[in-house]
């Protein structure tokens, strides 16, 4: 299970840690890197001992996007197809953080460039070092943004100023990506305090968690007519649950409640 | 009911004496539409439509798949004459011989066969991780047990075309929104909103069920004059129960009816 080429993986009191780990190429990734990731993802949803992902990296880097020197997208040699990159690479692994049932937090220790951009702002909750830079870097070698960057862009700083963002290229710091709540925190060791509200998920029941994260991610997508039909589907299913009944228990005797999962 | 070995069946599902339950059992294939499998879903159908107490059945599969398509296993290798010998349609053919409303409840995926069973159900409603196609054409055949047909007539000639020609799924909210779908739930609830449908259909009066039924799939295979003509009279025939007698009365009294079935 811990064959990966490209990443580190541990767990650790409930938390899965997945460190990029190809520091010297500032953690662009390669095929491997990027099935290394979804694999880890994979592997952590089905391990029953997980509650919860953090994904960072080794080195001054979080991620760099793509490894440039990959052959699938070296254009210097003749024409490449980049759709079926993403198609078979970056799109899956933006589907694996965005459809993990683990809540999935960044801690962002280093420059986040391009698809790199886009794999931390996929993440769940991310927790930056101070002055970090955030670029997109795309149209700078005459591409556009991908990997689901224009959608987050669009819908956080609205379509003006992502799309000042995402063509001149010119980096955002960690502190202007807060007051844009692209990031939730800045923490001088994001690695830290990632594990720490790891801890504080990893005590809440693991339906609720689950049920929240596809709310939410559904009401950022659809309609209030359509949100409140899901929240009614959702809540009676929780309402079913029983760690709902061991909830709501707990919080009449005063004590702790032991959520397990059901 | 007699022990099936390639379904569960259930009637008072979830303790309603109205509902039953069909679950297709052969997990280990993604329940594949063996012969013998749908031998069984018919049968069992039969017996269900002849239960005087049941009003609604559920058909499902099992979180991973709804059915993932015929047995290829078992006609691989046959020759046009093996399969006319083998007849395995003639289970197919009697579906619509039922006239209590089915449901299908589709998590995972519904290919080839298990698209054309679901579609050959009243009404489909979907877990959200729910994948529908007809993939044949990349096994060098086509759909044979009313694909091209019922997917066209769902979702219209291009997209039916799209979907058949290039083998490739749909997700659920791609389905929805073409309307092969009724409504799609987060995964998790899916048994049991749809077993909240199928009360609701359930405390309507049986007779109207069944003459609506009827009536709406006459839309297929008439012209509007003629299906007009013929929801017209379904129309006349509900008056000759006592239902609509104690339907239009309980409106009137501001009650809820209670139905009996005649």
């Amino acid at each position: 299970m811990n064959n990966y080429e490209s990443i580190k993986y541990e767990v650790k009191e409930s938390t899965a840690l997945i460190t990029i780990n190809r520091p010297q190429v500032y953690n662009a990734l390669n095929v491997q890197g990027k099935l290394d990731i979804i694999s880890a993802i994979r592997n952590a949803n089905k391990d029953p001992s997980v509650r919860s992902i953090v994904l960072t990296a080794e080195g001054k880097a979080f991620c760099s996007g793509q490894d440039l020197n990959d052959r699938t997208v070296d254009a210097t040699k003749g024409p490449v197809d980049i759709g079926h990159t993403i198609e078979t690479e970056w799109n899956p692994l933006i589907d694996s953080i965005r459809s993990s049932e683990k809540i999935v937090i960044a801690a962002i220790n280093g420059v986040c460039a391009g698809a790199g951009l886009s794999v931390a702002l996929a993440c769940d909750l991310k927790i930056s070092a101070p002055g970090i830079r955030y670029i997109s870097g795309f149209s700078q070698i005459g591409l556009a943004p991908d990997a689901g960057l224009s959608f987050l862009l669009v819908r956080q700083m609205g379509y003006t100023k992502a799309l000042e963002f995402g063509l001149l290229g010119k980096p955002l710091l960690a502190e202007v990506m807060l007051e844009y709540n692209f990031i939730s925190k800045i923490s001088e060791n994001p690695l830290d305090e990632a594990l720490s509200m790891a801890r504080e998920i990893n005590n809440l029941a693991p339906l609720s968690v689950k049920m929240v994260k596809k709310n939410f991610q559904y009401a950022n997508e659809k309609e209030l007519r359509e949100v409140l039909d899901r929240e009614k589907y959702v809540q009676r299913f929780l309402g079913f649950s029983q760690d709902y009944k061991e909830g709501v228990s707990a919080f009449m005797e005063k004590r702790k409640p032991q959520f397990k999962g059901l | 009911m007699k022990n099936f070995e390639n379904i569960l069946v259930t009637k008072n599902y979830l303790d309603h004496r109205h509902i039953a339950l069909i679950q297709l059992n052969r997990p280990k294939v993604l329940n594949a539409l063996s012969t013998d499998l749908m031998k069984e879903v018919v049968e069992a159908l039969f017996s269900l439509e002849d239960d005087k107490d049941i009003r609604v059945i559920i058909l499902t599969g099992n979180d991973r798949a709804f059915a993932a398509g015929a047995d290829i296993g078992q006609m691989a290798e046959a020759t046009p004459i093996d399969q006319i010998n083998d007849n395995r349609f003639r289970t197919w053919k009697q579906l619509p011989l039922i006239t209590k409303p089915i449901i299908a409840a589709v998590n995972g995926f519904a290919l080839g066969g298990g698209c054309e069973l679901a579609m050959s159900c009243d009404i489909i409603i979907a877990g959200d991780s729910a994948r529908f196609g007809q993939p044949e054409i990349k096994i060098g055949t086509i759909p044979g047990a009313g694909g091209t047909q019922r997917l066209t007539r769902a979702i219209g000639k291009s997209k039916a075309m799209l979907a058949v020609l290039t083998g490739d799924m749909m997700s659920a909210y791609e389905a929805e929104k073409a309307g092969l779908v009724a409504r799609v739930v987060p995964a998790e609830t899916l048994m049991q909103e749809t077993f909240e449908v199928a009360k609701i259909i359930s405390n309507r009066a049986p007779v109207a069920v069944k003459l609506a039924k009827e009536a709406v799939n006459m839309a297929f295979e008439t012209s509007l004059k003629d299906g007009m003509e013929y929801e017209r009279r379904n129309f006349y025939l509900t008056f000759s129960s006592k239902d609509q007698k104690e339907g239009m009365r309980a409106f009137l009294e501001k009650r809820e009816a209670n139905y009996e079935g005649h």
